[in-house]
């Protein structure tokens, strides 16, 4: 037993730091590549993920001097598994910024941060090389610009709002046009605007500059659009959209015979701040349900099943689309749904561009968990949006939903309620003492057998029985054969009284009517009307010895007789004549 | 001179040893527990000794001598759910179990079948075709509607119990064995000099299909089998 105790102690101590580890958040960084060329860009991702880690912050980023931020977002993913009828649920949220470098070079990123409940986690530091752009084409070294003109002047970025005052959440479209009136070559962008207090999306890049004539101030210009983003305002207020800062080469034409191919300067340009005037939402006749939608939304609702079994999870997808700052949508506020548990949602989005519109939608998939059995009903589920051009507040909701739950696991539940807890389990105890115990026997009683003799003899009686009754219905012959003993008996009773009182006339008599009526009953005939030897003529069809018929027709003789011809006759012979004929009957 | 008297009334000493046994259990000495429980038996046998027996085995880890009690006590209490929760309990203990997942239609199936006795179903049984015998005569002789109804429901109850008892009697006639020993090696042929083929273990069930030389040609449920010494198994019943 000994060492069975630090056998699961050594188990104990070996599973330890992965139990440690599952209960506390996991915080990594990674870089989508680790070789970048200067003016592309790569993506660093920072994930945390953990149990219920809804309320975790932003991570600090460390220091990045020699890079450009050149935007953030941020998604969630929600993770279940059940094993051995235990749920775990692990979230990943992945912050992921947009970087690109400033200058060529080995750069390290410094470890993010974050602080949750009391702890600082930190991750690793990432190396990151920069090289020359792939795509770019070596510049010939800079000169100084010619005294001519200033070359400023012919070549300039300029961004364009769709609109300088917005709400905060609507949105607007930022367009940067690089304007020019020379040839150039090699652009690059070395500074994206940092976007802060707005949520941007990019619009449109453009790959390739296609230019068309512009006239601006006076002058024709080649004029190419670089790129439009959508942005979405998070803060109200004067909000302000940096310069972007462009490299390019220009070059210039010949100006003499010996400047044959003209000479090429590379410069840096940036176009100007604009300042955005954002109005805040109103907040007056705001709703309870409103998510932050400021746009023109739809909602719908379903589940992905109607059934539950076993305590799995049904999943409630409420999907909000339109147009507007999805991203920036809340989780919807659920209606309390009796007996189950929802967890935490896994936030999918679909964005689209269509005309310089954000569209899409965002889907919330809420695990919804039955605690009992039976019909969940899911009531409607209410959000609420702003609409920009209405400039009002707009309400809509989902239909009704309901599904069955059956075979809900109850043991977890007892687990996480309350003190209870399983600790092992064992055979129930032994039966009580007793006062008497009874001796029991295995075997079962094989006497018992004989009642389905009883059983099958009654069953055979009644069918005996039944076809008796049948008989005296419908067979004649049969019924009076049946009763000619009983009344035999009843005659032969009055015989036996003329034989008490001794008398010899009515006794005899009696006794041949006795007799013949019997005869008449055993073999179906009418035999009184009979003659004596056609009554023994149908007597002997019958399977009767000849002595007894020749018997019988002498008793028969002897009665006809005396009863008809008075003759002294003592009692003595009655009794044996009497004893004589009831022997033949028998005999019949 | 007490042991005198025990033997004279057998009704009284099972139940002195018994109680001596559950006593004995209480404080914790499984084994003479064990002692007084099978000393009761040789007086007789009953359901709460069977199952008290099985306890005391199953505690000083007997596996497979504790399986086999549950099995009898269950023979003679099928609807007692302290035994059929130690027999679950006791044979899902075991180092070899049973690696068949059983339908749940035909686990009910079985259990509708076990809900009476051996004995009980046969007394029932007979019992009930009697009366059935009385109405189906009354059927035949008068040969009214409520006659036929009544034979024929009485009839299906006597189908059940029919039934139930020989559900019973296959397994007493199936020679269940269970393994007794911690560990045993089952040889091809009856012998020692024959090749090992198997290690079973404490608890172990299997089916008794042969006897020869001292040995028993065992069949487990997976179908395989082997010959293994007969004092190591145990027939259930």
């Amino acid at each position: 037993m000994k060492i069975n105790h630090k056998f699961q102690l050594a188990i104990w101590l070996l599973l330890a730091p992965f139990i440690i580890f599952s209960a506390e958040l996991e915080f990594t960084a990674s870089v989508d590549r680790t070789t970048v060329g200067l003016g592309e860009t790569f993506t660093l991702n920072v994930s945390v993920s953990g149990e219920n880690i809804s309320g975790v912050p932003s991570p600090k980023l460390p220091d990045l001097p020699d890079f450009n931020i050149l935007g953030r977002s941020s998604s969630q993913s929600t993770n279940i598994s059940f094993i051995n009828g235990r749920m775990s649920q692990k979230t990943t949220i992945t912050f992921v910024y947009t970087l690109s470098p400033k200058k060529i070079g080995k750069f390290t990123i410094g470890s993010c941060k974050i602080d949750y409940q009391g702890k600082t986690y930190e991750t690793q530091e990432i190396e990151i090389e920069v090289v020359k752009s792939a795509t770019q084409k070596p510049s010939s070294p800079a000169t100084p610009p010619p005294s001519g003109g200033s070359l400023e002047d012919g070549v300039m970025v300029i961004a364009v709002p769709s609109r300088r005052e917005v709400y905060q959440g609507e949105q607007i479209n930022v367009s940067f046009y690089l304007y020019t009136r020379y040839e150039i070559e090699n652009v690059n962008l070395t500074k994206m605007p940092n976007f802060s207090g707005f949520w941007c999306e990019t619009i449109y890049e453009t790959n390739r500059l296609s230019y068309h004539r512009k006239v601006y101030e006076g002058k024709t210009y080649y004029v190419a659009l670089i790129k439009t983003i959508a942005l979405f305002p998070i803060t109200s207020g004067t909000l302000v959209i940096d310069p972007m800062e462009i490299t390019l080469t220009v070059i210039r034409p010949p100006r003499d015979f010996f400047d044959f191919f003209g000479t090429a300067q590379t410069l840096s340009i940036a176009s100007k701040s604009i300042s955005i005037n954002v109005l805040p939402l109103p907040q007056e006749n705001r709703p309870e349900d409103f998510c932050g939608g400021v746009g023109n939304f739809t909602i719908s609702a379903r589940l992905d099943r109607d059934t539950s079994l076993q305590g799995e999870p049904v999943n409630l997808i409420v999907k909000i689309g339109g147009r507007g700052n999805l991203r920036l949508i809340e989780k919807p506020k659920l209606p309390a749904i009796p007996n189950t548990r929802i967890l935490e949602p896994e936030i999918k989005d679909n964005i689209q561009v269509s005309n310089d519109v954000i569209k899409g939608s965002r889907e919330f998939r809420f695990p919804i968990i039955p605690q009992v059995d039976g019909e969940h009903i899911i009531p409607e589920i209410r959000v609420a949006y702003f609409n920009p051009k209405m400039k009002n507040y707009e309400l809509i909701k989902t239909e009704k939903l309901h599904f069955v739950a059956a075979g809900t696991v109850r043991a977890p539940a007892v687990s996480e309620t309350g003190g209870l807890k399983v600790l092992g389990t064992d055979i129930c105890y032994i039966k009580p003492d007793s006062k008497n115990l009874s001796v029991e026997k295995m075997v079962p009683p094989r006497y018992l057998s004989l009642i389905y003799l009883v059983s099958f003899f009654i069953i055979g009686f009644s069918f005996f029985y039944q076809r008796h009754q049948k008989r005296l219905l419908l067979d004649r012959a049969y019924a009076r054969k049946i009763r000619s003993g009983s009344v035999m008996r009843r005659n032969l009773k009055e015989v036996e009284n003329y034989l008490k009182k001794n008398d010899a006339k009515n006794f005899y008599s009696a006794l041949g009517r006795t007799i013949i009526s019997y005869l008449g009953d055993r073999f179906n005939i009418d035999a009184s009307a009979l003659t004596r030897e056609q009554l023994k003529e149908e007597i002997s069809r019958a399977n009767i010895p000849e002595e007894t018929i020749r018997d019988l027709m002498d008793v028969l003789y002897n009665c006809e007789v005396i009863a008809y011809a008075p003759a002294d006759t003592s009692g003595k012979n009655l009794l044996e004549f009497y004893k004589r004929a009831r022997d033949l009957i028998n005999r019949i | 001179m007490i042991i005198f008297l025990l033997l004279i009334f057998t009704s009284d000493s099972l139940t002195i040893l018994y109680n001596e046994g559950n006593k004995f259990y209480a404080q914790g000495d499984y084994l003479s527990a064990i002692a007084s429980y099978e000393q009761a038996l040789k007086f007789g046998i009953n359901k709460n000794l069977y199952y008290n027996l099985g306890n005391a085995y199953f505690k000083s880890n007997r596996i497979g001598k504790a399986i086999i009690y549950f099995y009898r006590a269950r023979l003679l209490s099928p609807r007692d759910r302290d035994t059929n929760y130690n027999l679950k309990f006791a044979r899902n203990y075991r180092a070899d179990k049973d690696i068949t997942i059983q339908n749940p239609f035909f686990i009910a199936i079985s259990n509708l079948f076990h809900y009476f006795s051996y004995r009980e179903s046969w007394i029932l049984g007979t019992i009930v075709f009697l009366i059935f015998s009385v109405f189906f005569a009354l059927f035949i002789i008068y040969r009214t509607k409520y006659t036929i109804i009544i034979s024929i429901f009485l009839f299906i109850i006597f189908f059940y119990f029919l039934i139930t008892y020989l559900v019973w009697s296959s397994e007493i006639n199936r020679k269940l064995a269970v393994v007794v020993v911690p560990e045993v090696k089952a040889y091809s042929g009856p012998g020692e000099e024959y090749k090992e083929i198997l290690i079973i273990h404490d608890g172990a069930e299997a089916r008794i299909l042969e006897e020869r030389n001292g040995y028993y040609l065992i069949q487990l449920p997976g179908g395989i089998g082997g010959w293994i010494k007969t004092e190591n198994v145990e027939p259930v019943f």
